[in-house]
């Protein structure tokens, strides 16, 4: 037998399933061989290590978890089924439902001339013969004309068509009270309040300068954080805007349109504008670049393990960039990234900041964990009671075993 | 399956199974809720050492007993309960695994997984080279450590077998009813994922000597 075979016959040895002539051949080459015998030594403790693992237990309550997500469709089902099965009750309810819906539509299709608009904007454009006289421009004077926005597709992005282009200058230029916009203007914006307008088509976004020429008394607009997101991109991507008094920076309206907590956002900036270095006599972070720069550099470098690049990016990101939604990710990421490389104090107040300016960030339980263990590597026997309180908080969290572990290591 | 597989008693358990299996039809949900707490173990053991994760192989283990209740109506008891469990669990385990593969790196600790397949790092894992890793400091978990990360990184269908064997205790028999498999590619399987971990763990096992 070569040292091969008998390597490869050393799983029906350790089952068991060898016998006879076989089991006799391996067994004589083990005996001379030492080479074979070192290596099955090691299979052995190989296979006993293995057996360690052994099995787990889920935690608590797990059956009754699954007998909830059983049963509660079939609770909605029975609802539902009391609701609308017999059919003298269902009947009535789908045609009334019917016909309130044809009466709001209609409702909402006479007074609401935006609506109308945004079906005259799908219609094709018309041919050479059909054109559709313009609307004449307002004529508004020059002094109180606000600067006319960029409408020219940026490079690469197809030309807007004469049609869309006239569209979106007489959308782009004020209206007088009594004429109705031509485009749907944003649902959400109460009147009186400024005005974030798109100027050209949704496909031209990029390009577009944005305009608030709102008085600063009006309430800040509130749009959904999907439209601001764009709205954003488009001030990032557009030149950049001429000082001049009627114009705003995106950047200020940045938390209204986001949508997120009013107080959160202020807690955020005022952290962010005060940018104190974390090491005593280190300089806050210089780092130029977009947010979207920032933050990608940082989370790629987080990604990789570059941590002090990760430290860098995140500071910068902080320093620069206050109002952005994704600030609390950032500090969050920073904290991590402080303790990645052992600079527990760093980290210890960057999570306590985290925690305490967004008390529901998906990455508080996370958080938690980690402002314990780096209280703990820093010496302070805080972090015991933090590791307590986030394991009775968050006893499914990934990092519950490992701090039980350095619990028992550290807290005694 | 082999006598002594961990969690799952064994006298009559395939009787009781059947029975069990015919009430949750009938629209018993406790009797169901018996046969989840009779394999929750089984499944959530095998899933755990499959993706390494805890919250994961729950979330996993619970999708696996869903399945199994949507999929009472087409178990005609050809075969063990156990068995066509086993086999639910087993494909939903390679399933998660190539959809984590397939996930794009995800920055978030929420997250499940890496680019690599294996758990993103943890605050907790993420001390630089040199420092006391949390868990270095614990001996005694250091080598159920060392090999749920060694075994994290056989290929899955090689990890698979090797845990239906070793951990879980299964016949080969079983096991290749349970995968579909040939019970040559099982044994073949076996042997190249036992050998593989092996490699693996050598450095391991001679650092600290005996396992």
């Amino acid at each position: 037998m070569t040292c091969d075979e008998a390597r490869a016959a050393f799983t029906d040895l350790y089952d068991g399933t060898l016998s006879g002539s076989p089991l006799a051949a391996l067994s004589q080459h083990l005996d001379g061989c030492p080479a074979c015998q070192a290596e099955w030594a090691e299979f052995r403790k190989a296979m006993r290590a293995l057996v360690t693992l052994g099995e787990s237990e889920p935690s608590p309550g797990f059956a009754a978890r699954v007998m909830e997500r059983i049963e509660a469709p079939s609770r909605w089902q029975t609802a539902i089924q009391a609701l609308f099965f017999p059919l003298r009750m269902k009947v009535p309810l789908h045609a009334a439902a019917l016909v309130v819906l044809l009466l709001v539509g209609t409702w909402l299709l006479q007074r609401s001339p935006e609506i109308r608009q945004a079906a005259d904007v799908r219609v094709p454009a018309p041919t050479a013969r059909q054109v559709v006289p313009a609307a004449p421009t307002p004529p508004v004077p020059e002094a109180k004309t606000a600067p006319q926005p960029e409408v020219s597709a940026p490079t690469g992005m197809p030309a807007p068509s004469g049609r869309e282009a006239r569209i979106a200058r007489r959308e782009a230029a004020p209206r007088p009270a009594d004429v109705p916009p031509k485009t749907a203007p944003t649902p959400s914006i109460p009147e009186g309040a400024p005005k974030v307008e798109e100027s050209a088509p949704r496909k031209e976004q990029k390009g577009v300068t944005l305009e608030a020429p709102a008085p600063a008394s009006a309430p800040a607009p509130v749009l959904p954080a999907r439209r601001a997101e764009s709205v954003e991109t488009a001030s990032k991507l557009a030149p950049p805007p001429p000082a001049a008094p009627a114009r705003r920076e995106v950047k200020d309206i940045a938390p209204a349109l986001t949508g997120a907590p009013a107080k959160e956002k202020e807690r955020e900036a005022a952290l962010a504008m005060r940018a104190a270095p974390a090491k005593e006599g280190e300089v806050a972070p210089q780092v130029a670049g977009s947010a979207d720069e920032l933050f990608s550099s940082g989370a790629t470098a987080f990604a990789s393990r570059d941590y002090p690049k990760a430290i860098e990016s995140f500071r910068a990101f902080l320093a620069g960039h206050g109002t952005d939604r994704r600030i609390g990710d950032a500090r969050f990421y920073l904290a991590s990234a402080y303790l990645a490389v052992g600079r527990h104090a760093e980290a210890a107040a960057e999570y306590e900041t985290f925690l305490r300016v967004y008390p529901n960030h998906r990455q508080v339980p996370t958080a938690l964990y980690g402002q314990g263990e780096a209280r703990l590597l820093m010496g302070d026997q805080a972090g015991c009671q933090i590791l307590r309180s986030a394991l009775s908080q968050h006893p499914q969290a990934r990092e519950a075993a490992a701090a039980r572990d350095l619990l028992a290591a550290r807290c005694r | 399956m082999q006598e002594g597989t961990p969690g799952v008693p064994q006298v009559d358990v395939a009787d009781d199974d059947r029975r069990l299996v015919e009430r949750a039809r009938t629209g018993d949900a406790r009797a169901f809720e018996a046969l989840v707490r009779r394999y929750e173990r089984w499944v959530f053991t095998l899933a755990l050492r499959m993706v390494g994760d805890r919250a994961e192989a729950e979330d996993i283990a619970q999708e696996v007993f869903l399945k199994a209740y949507r999929g009472l109506e087409g178990f005609r008891g050809a075969s063990r309960f156990s068995t066509w469990l086993y086999s639910i669990a087993s494909h939903h385990c390679l399933s998660a695994l190539a959809s984590r593969s397939r996930t794009a790196t995800s920055l978030s600790f929420g997250g499940r997984s890496g680019a690599g397949g294996e758990d993103p790092p943890s605050p907790l894992d993420r001390l630089p080279d040199g420092a006391p890793r949390a868990d270095a400091i614990l001996e005694g978990r250091d080598l159920a450590r060392t090999v749920q990360a060694e075994l994290a990184k056989l290929p899955e269908d090689h990890r698979l077998v090797l845990i239906l064997r070793d951990i879980q205790g299964m016949a080969y028999a079983e096991i290749a009813q349970t995968l579909g498999l040939e019970l040559g590619t099982v044994r073949s399987r076996l042997h190249r994922a036992r050998m593989d971990l092996r490699a693996r763990l050598r450095p391991h096992l001679i650092e600290g000597g005996e396992a």
